[in-house]
Order: C-alpha cells, then structure tokens, then sequence
C-alpha cells in the first residue's frame, strides 16, 4: 500500500506546537497493492513531502504531505502469504465500449454519534472530536464530528458493492468541511474514464459527499478494477457498463449502516495507517475547514 | 478556461487536443491575496516576474493593477465565499480600485454564497461572469459564461471580461441537482433560444497534479478533462 503521509510522533508533536491549535485530516490519497488481511504484520515508513500554504474559508493553512509505504513484512501466525492473499487481476481483459455514456451511482447514510463513537474506537482513533461533543467543543469545534477515515470507508462500500468482482485500486479524498453526525448525507459515484490494462478493466471514478443542501463535504477520485468474467461490472460490449448500472439502480439507491463498518482487529492497521495531509488552521476554528 | 492554484506552467500546450475535441482550451491561474482569491488572465512573462503565484499573502490591489498594466485582466473569483471572497472584505476594508468583473455564480459555493454577490455586483457596477471551480472531472460545465460572439483567444476573453457584457448562467446538470434540493436556478431555456455559445470555466486542483500515484497522469487528467469539456460543450449547445 503506497499513500501520501503518515507521520512519526515527534513530527506531528513538532508540527502542533508550531502551526497552531487545531490540526485537521485534511485528505488521503491511497493506491492498494494487496488485501491487508488479519495477521499481517505491516512495516511503514514515513516522509514529509510537501509543505505549503493555503487559504479556504477557515483562514490561512498549513499543509504538511506525508508519504508512507507499507509493507507486508511477516504474518503474525509465521506463515508465508497465501496465494489468495494477492489480488487476481484480470488475464484477458475485455474491450472498453466506445460509448461515451458516464455511469453513476448514490446511496446515503446518516450516521448517529455513538456509531461514530464506535468507529473511532475500533479504528484506533481515540480523539475527543470524535467521542462526544462536549470533548469536541473543548477542541474548539462545534460539535463531535466523523472521522475522515469513515467518510473513506462510506466511499469504499459504495464502490465495492458496485458488481460482483469489483476491488479497490486507488481511493483519494479531500475533505473540504467537517461532517457531523446525525446529518443525512447523500454519496455519489461518477465514473469518468473507461480503460483497460494487463491486469483488469479500470474504471476512473469522482466521489462526492454532500449534505441536503448540496454543499460538497468530501470529494475525491478512485480507480477501480473489475476482473474479467465478473458479473454486474463487466465491460462487454455486447451488455454495457451503463446498461448493468441501470439495471441494478433500484437496489443500489439503500441506506448504509455506518455500525456494520466497524473495522475489525485485522483491520485496524490499515484504518490508521492511511497516509494523511493535515492541515493547521492559523486562527480559531469557525465551524468550517474548506480550502477555497 | 483551465485556471491552476498558485502556479503557472508556461511549457504547457493545449493546442493537439484543441485540434482533437475542437474545443477552444484558454488558460489562467488563480492566486491569492489580502483580499481573497484571483483569478488572472492573459499570463505574461511580466506578470510572473512580477508576482510570486505560490504566495498566498499577495496584494490585492498591486495584482489588479499590475495585471491590468501588464496586458492581463485580474478577476475576484467566489466573492461571496467567507474569508477568501471581495465582499467580506469589502465589509471592513476599502474597495479595490481597477476591479472590471467578479465571478458571479461559482460552481463550488454554498448556499447563500452565489446571491450575495448580486448585491455587490449591482452597487460597484462590476462585470459578470461564471466558473464551475470544478476539482473534479465530473463538475466541468456546471457553469459557465455567455457570449454574445465567439471568443478565439485569451486576450479576447479578456477584453470581453473588462467590457462586463457577460452573462452567466447554470447548466442543466446544476439545474437537475438544484431541483432536487430545493434551490431554484435560472433558466437555460432563455440562453438556448438567444442562440449564444457557451464557454466553459473551470479550474483543476493542485492535489490533482501533485498526486503520486500512477493515475492520473497530469497529460492524461488533461485530456479527460478536455474530452469532458466537449461533452459538457456538446451537451449545452
């Protein structure tokens, strides 16, 4: 797994006391090589990137861009990878329709706090923004607020559930505004770019996040692969991408449960291991974090 | 209208893909200042010896005026935007001299955002005009502005922006997406029936460029971009 940021603990202490009060997940951008499985043991390093400055609605901010590698460096049982632990791509991928149709999917989610609460524990993430609001007003927030990583794990279902055979390739996000809880939240999935590769079809994907009044929390891109011989997601031309879309619409318009997203043990590596892009507001939180 | 984030590539070349899609691809770039966020147009050599675009505390009123100088035209882009939009600093500073055309509807504001610079609009008398702001591939053509000619190059981009007769307008997609959440658009149908040609405004992210990753590739963003942009073109015409 390959990922922009991640910092060591003196880093991130140095940058706190230097850059101001509150410093925020301000988007990850993550390629997956493999499946992270439980009882993997994972080796990561870390770089600073980039630092630069911007300005959005919450004033002046710093970002600081941490690269991170992780690697799978032994199983916690001392097997050896599996077989089934590397991603099967595609032997023969299929041709790309010449349609230029673009295909999209939503669902929505509304999640309550103590959901929220639940996930920041499972995924290792003991904030006090994230366990309640009178924790997060103490930061200086309005309220208890979702995690970045959650607002991830909502992006990842909606695309994995696409079709049968469907996997993450690459997830990138930028998280505009803070998202809080017991807000009804619309997702949405535009697929942008149909192509073919060695190792499957990929489609390029936008990702928005936006509440009732259509203001864009969190938006990103992914790329995701579908395996030849997969069903619901394929890329023959004799049935369509847009047509399997349209056929399976109805179902995939659905609530999702935000409880059953709790990671798992073997999990919880790969949830706090994403790489990260933090910014530091300059002055007092107003209620907003959206670079312009 | 392609305009980066605190930087300009003068090496970048657009004009295989003009001739691929037959698509007019203008370019600009979006600063920042005590005033908030610029767009300017008509990048020149000058103008970038003149102003260091990764800097983010630039002057406001030297980048209008200087711009405008130098042969470009600097436009304040999502005025109505808290801290980095012209009117809440018009609120406590005084107004910027030289200033021809603000970007009136701006494909990435919130609610409220858009209608309050009507008001600075009619009391400054300023130029009009539209950008989708668009970070994502499928935001292009969100909005956009109006023309009553064709507009073959960046300096007549720019006279029209200095002349104010601009419309701008919502496209049908934004439309589509306003009804569903209860904000009301204007109507295209009228623009449809003046016969007008819509050029699109839109703006990529640094991030974007920046990525590490494999995909996407700053040439092939580009052309999704512009094979976007057609459609958004065709669509609207």
């Amino acid at each position: 797994m390959r990922s922009r940021c991640a910092a060591n603990t003196s880093c991130r202490a140095r940058c706190r006391s230097n850059l101001g009060r509150n410093g925020f997940d301000a988007g990850k951008d993550i390629e997956i090589g493999a499946p992270i499985r439980p009882g993997d043991v994972l080796t990561a390093s870390s770089t600073v990137h980039d630092i630069y400055e911007k300005t959005g609605r919450s004033g002046t901010m710093t970002f600081i861009v941490f690269r991170t590698d992780s690697h799978q460096s032994a199983r916690r049982d001392g097997g050896d990878r599996r077989p089934e632990d590397d991603v099967p791509m595609s032997a023969q991928p299929r041709s790309i329709p010449s349609t230029s149709a673009t295909s999209c999917r939503r669902c929505s989610s509304r999640s309550n706090g103590a959901q929220v609460r639940r996930y920041a524990l499972a995924a290792n993430m003991p904030g006090g923004r994230f366990m309640s609001d009178e924790e997060a007003q103490a930061e200086g927030l309005p309220g208890q607020i979702v995690p970045g990583n959650l607002s991830l794990a909502l992006f990842s279902r909606l695309l994995t559930e696409w079709g049968d055979g469907v996997r993450l390739k690459r997830l990138s996000a930028t998280f505009r505004a803070i998202v809080r809880p017991d807000v009804a939240l619309r997702l949405s999935a535009v697929v942008t770019e149909k192509h073919t590769s060695d190792h499957g079809n990929f489609l390029e994907c936008d990702l928005v996040l936006e509440n009732a009044d259509g203001d864009r929390l969190v938006t990103g891109t992914a790329t995701v692969v579908s395996a030849a011989g997969a069903s619901g997601l394929h890329l023959d031309p004799s049935h369509g991408l847009l047509t399997a879309i349209r056929s399976k619409s109805v179902r995939w318009i659905r609530a999702i449960r935000v409880s059953s997203l709790v990671a798992t043990d073997g999990a919880r590596g790969a949830n706090s291991r994403g790489s990260r892009t933090q910014p530091r507001a300059r002055r007092r939180f107003n209620g907003a974090c959206a670079p312009g | 209208m392609l305009t980066e984030h605190r930087q300009w590539d003068p090496t970048a070349d657009y004009r295989d893909l003009e001739d691929r899609y037959g698509i007019l691809i203008l370019r600009g770039a979006e600063v920042e200042t005590d005033y908030g966020h610029i767009l300017v147009y008509g990048v020149n050599d000058d103008i970038t010896r003149r102003f260091d675009f990764t800097n983010v505390r630039l002057s406001a009123q030297e980048v209008v005026s200087e711009v405008a100088r130098m042969g470009g035209v600097a436009a304040p882009c999502h005025p109505g935007r808290p801290t980095i939009g012209l009117c809440e600093h018009y609120d406590s500073k005084p107004p910027l001299e030289g200033v021809v055309a603000v970007e009136a509807l701006n494909g990435g504001s919130r609610k409220g955002e858009n209608e309050r610079v009507q008001a600075l609009i009619d009391r400054y008398g300023y130029g009009a005009f539209g950008g989708s702001d668009a970070h994502l591939v499928s935001l292009i053509g969100i909005c956009a502005t109006e023309f009553d000619d064709d507009v073959r190059d960046v300096d007549g981009w720019s006279r029209r922006c200095s002349s104010g007769q601009l419309s701008v307008r919502w496209t049908f997609r934004e439309q589509v997406r306003a009804a569903r959440s209860g904000h009301e658009r204007p109507d295209r149908s009228q623009h449809r029936r003046q016969g007008v040609r819509p050029h699109l405004a839109f703006r990529r992210s640094r991030k974007s460029r920046s990525s590490p990753t494999r995909r996407p590739t700053a040439s092939s963003t580009r052309s999704t971009l512009i094979r976007a942009a057609a459609r958004a073109d065709r669509t609207a015409a």
